[in-house]
């Protein structure tokens, strides 16, 4: 009963905001080992001791390149990470920009806009009900990077917006998908990521108070090494017939789990597991025997929508003909096939991208050639 | 094209006018309205501002759910919101009149789809304050906040298998679940599709709306020349979308059909909407179009109708352009308030009754008509000989929706 999205979509184009820098030659550089992802060392205070957090970081200052100062003066650093990955997308995808009206902007996120949210708090808190930031408010609706989005790129297609943990980026890309199946679009700007705040390493430190200074190693199933990060990935997708310079998203199955959840014949299959170790027996329990695994949250950090982050790299291992080791490779396989060095894809290859969320429920997206 | 039809067979709602459908269409009909300040918290402001509250904790309704007929075996969550306990209510409400229960439930491809705001929104402010001023808050309210992301909660009390997608789109949050739903019916991908929208009332929004300056210290008047801003309010919607062939397998009356579906971005401004409606009228005509039906066939309008000046000005040009003259207009707004990302749904429920009961309200607080409107709404519940009923929704950051809904 797995709810599954099966119109294949060409991924035409994909801008990437991580820790690891912008672009998605950036995460290219990540994954072939010559990049290094920022991470700052956060120090959080809990009631007995104070934990070292690592915690990645991604920044925005290209965006210089895309909008005048005037134009990004009023937006909060996650529109910005936003702002910025749905460029780069549409520099990556180097096509002509359609009507305004047959292109749609497909977001979400775990958490939404944290930092805005936060803000519009401190306004009440430090100015009084009264005196509550107007500005701040109009800022911390979920919605507001596809609203920030679609006017900064006169974007004039249906826009939606997102908000479901772990599951978000099927759901984005399932929407999506949908979208281009039914002719409502022509091209879907499908984004998905996450914004860090202090209130999140203070939630993470509580919640794991024994990761102490240690690195994100996924594959330690039993270990908590979460790391939170930050950033954006945005996929400009169009319909199949389209010309697909980095593959295609084949199908998105979401729901709760059920036996043969992961089809078999996957050459490989890319897991959002990200330091939680609360999510270690649905991994082991959803992975097919031998299916070649990789984990690459090293690269971006700890974060619900992971998945978003593996289906760029996976269009980027698709584009290249090659499966990147994960940084962690040699941390221990937690009895995983881990793909503990580069190799090479087949032509026609396919790699799933694969979720847990907790609860019985799993999401898959395939891509392929 | 499509050949599944996506059928509505139940309906479910709380919110400030009632308690449930019937409740709720009875305050409607008799013109009955009552906001007042809210209850449920403080605030610190000179002047009250008016809002359409549940006055209740709802643990009646929520203890009884439990125990009520079909629902055996219903996974309540821990620890719950207010936002969850209305939109489990409504859905429970909508289940009962589709003749589901949580045993077919678990038996079928059921989705569920959800629109809020305060539901995807960590804004715990004791938490909040307390992390501020150092004092290491335990993590109890945001344990709270994961568990309780609308779509999921109500996946996990139902027991339904498919997809569970909260929709964050502001304001047309619970419109946009609807339309989601029917895709996900017509496509084949689900059986039945759980779909709707919930959102409690909250200090945050409601001091951010008074920061906006577009909230009213009196009841709110859509449409009308003196409107001052919008009230808002709390509640959920919630309608069962299935395929003809599942609702006719179990003897399930067929209410509406969505006919058509279309949601546009204005590309304007994050706040205000385009001042010609630019995206309103691209989204009507991608429902209409996706309904197969010219605006002169649709037969009322619920409109969003909020009571601010700009939402009505606009709303009001685009309705006196796109549809035939006179077409009957209500706005809803003044029983329920502004329910934010549940508004849609709860006028979705509501748009569907008018077209089943053949009746619509007035437009409570509707008196002096504005010429800048150029559409006058209901002032009086008129009778209706109606088929075909559209609801429209406007939401922050430019984002446009409609539905088009056909009775039957």
């Amino acid at each position: 009963m797995v709810f599954v999205s099966d119109t294949a979509v060409s991924i035409l184009g994909i801008g990437a905001v991580t820790a690891l820098g912008e672009g998605i030659e950036a995460l290219r550089a990540g994954l072939a080992g010559t990049h290094r992802p920022r991470i700052e060392i956060e120090s959080v205070a809990l009631p007995d001791s104070e934990i070292r957090l690592p915690v990645y970081r991604a920044g925005t200052e290209g965006l210089s390149r895309f909008a005048s100062k005037r134009e990004l003066r009023r937006l909060d650093a996650f529109s910005r990470m936003a702002l910025l990955a749905a460029f780069l997308a549409r520099e990556d995808a180097a096509i002509e920009w359609p009507d305004p009206s047959r292109i749609a902007v497909v977001f979400g996120s775990g958490y939404g806009p944290l930092g805005q949210t936060f803000a519009f708090q401190d306004s009440m808190i430090d100015d009084g009900d009264k005196c509550a930031s107007p500005a701040c408010f109009a800022t911390s609706v979920h919605n507001v990077l596809a609203s920030q989005v679609s006017i900064a790129m006169r974007i004039e297609g249906p826009c939606q917006t997102i908000a479901a943990f772990g599951q978000t980026a099927a759901a984005v890309l399932s929407t999506a998908q949908g979208l281009l199946e039914r002719d409502e679009a022509d091209y879907v700007l499908a984004g998905v990521g996450e914004e860090y705040t202090p209130v999140v390493g203070y939630c993470v430190a509580r919640r794991a108070r024994d990761r102490e200074g240690s690195p994100l190693q996924p594959f330690l199933l039993e270990t908590c090494s979460y790391a939170p990060g930050e950033g954006y990935v945005v996929f400009l997708l169009g319909r199949e017939t389209s010309e697909g310079r980095c593959g295609k998203i084949e199908r998105v199955s979401m729901g709760a789990w059920e036996p043969g959840g992961v089809p078999t014949g996957l050459d490989a299959l890319f897991l959002a597991a990200n330091g939680d170790r609360d999510r270690a027996e649905d991994y082991r329990r959803a992975i097919p025997t031998g299916v070649p695994c990789a984990a690459y949250a090293p690269l971006y950090g700890s974060m619900p929508t992971g998945t978003a982050f593996d289906a760029a790299i996976a269009a980027i291992s698709i584009a290249d003909a090659k499966l990147y080791a994960p940084p962690d490779a040699a941390t221990g396989s937690g009895g995983l096939a881990v793909v503990e060095r580069e190799a090479d894809l087949p032509a026609g290859a396919r790699i799933g991208c694969l979720s847990c969320d907790g609860d019985d429920r799993f999401s898959l997206a395939i891509l392929s050639r | 094209m499509t050949t599944r039809q996506a059928i509505v067979t139940g309906l479910g709602c709380l919110c400030g006018a009632g308690r449930s459908v019937d409740a709720s269409m009875a305050t409607l009909y008799a013109g009955r309205r009552a906001p007042r300040p809210p209850k449920r918290f403080a605030v610190d402001l000179d002047e009250g501002y008016p809002v359409f509250e549940i006055d209740s904790d709802l643990d009646e309704e929520w203890e009884g759910l439990a125990r009520a007929d079909g629902f055996a075996g219903l996974a309540l969550p821990r620890r719950v919101s207010r936002t969850s306990r209305l939109a489990l209510l409504a859905a429970s409400e909508a289940c009962r009149q589709a003749r589901v229960d949580t045993e077919r439930l678990r038996s079928l491809r059921v989705g569920v789809c959800m629109g809020t705001t305060v539901g995807c929104t960590l804004n715990n402010e004791p938490f909040y304050r307390a992390w501020r001023e150092g004092e290491a808050p335990d993590l109890e309210p945001v344990e709270q906040f994961l568990d309780n992301n609308p779509a999921s909660m109500l996946a996990r009390a139902l027991g339904a298998r498919g997809p569970a997608v909260t929709l964050a789109n502001a304001c047309s949050s619970g419109t946009d679940a609807v339309g989601m739903a029917k895709a996900w019916v017509e496509s084949g991908r689900c059986d039945v599709a759980i779909a709707g929208g919930s959102d409690e009332l909250s200090r945050v929004t409601y001091l951010g709306f008074i920061s906006l300056m577009i909230a009213s210290r009196e009841p709110c008047l859509p449409f009308d020349r003196r409107r001052a801003g919008l009230n808002l309010g709390e509640g959920a919607g919630a309608l069962i979308v299935e395929t003809r062939e599942s609702a006719s397998a179990r003897g399930a009356r067929p209410l509406a059909r969505v006919l058509g579906y279309g949601c546009a971005a204005d590309a304007h401004h994050p706040t205000a909407p385009h001042p010609e409606g630019k995206g309103l009228r691209r989204a009507i005509a991608a429902a209409l179009k996706q309904a197969d039906r010219r605006a002169d066939q649709v037969d009322f309008l619920n409109a969003h109708g909020t009571a601010t000046p700009d939402n009505d000005r606009v709303e009001g040009r685009v309705a006196a352009d796109v549809f035939r003259p006179a077409i009957p207009v209500v706005s809803t707004k003044a029983y329920t308030g502004h329910t934010l990302g549940a508004a849609g749904a709860i006028e979705a429920v509501f748009a569907i009754r008018a077209l089943t009961d053949q009746r619509i309200p007035a437009t409570a607080g509707f008196g002096e008509a504005d010429p800048e409107c150029r559409i006058e709404p209901t002032s009086r519940a008129i009778p209706l000989e109606a088929k075909v009923g559209i609801s429209t929704s406007l939401a922050f950051g430019g984002h446009n929706s409609a539905l088009v809904l056909e009775r039957g």
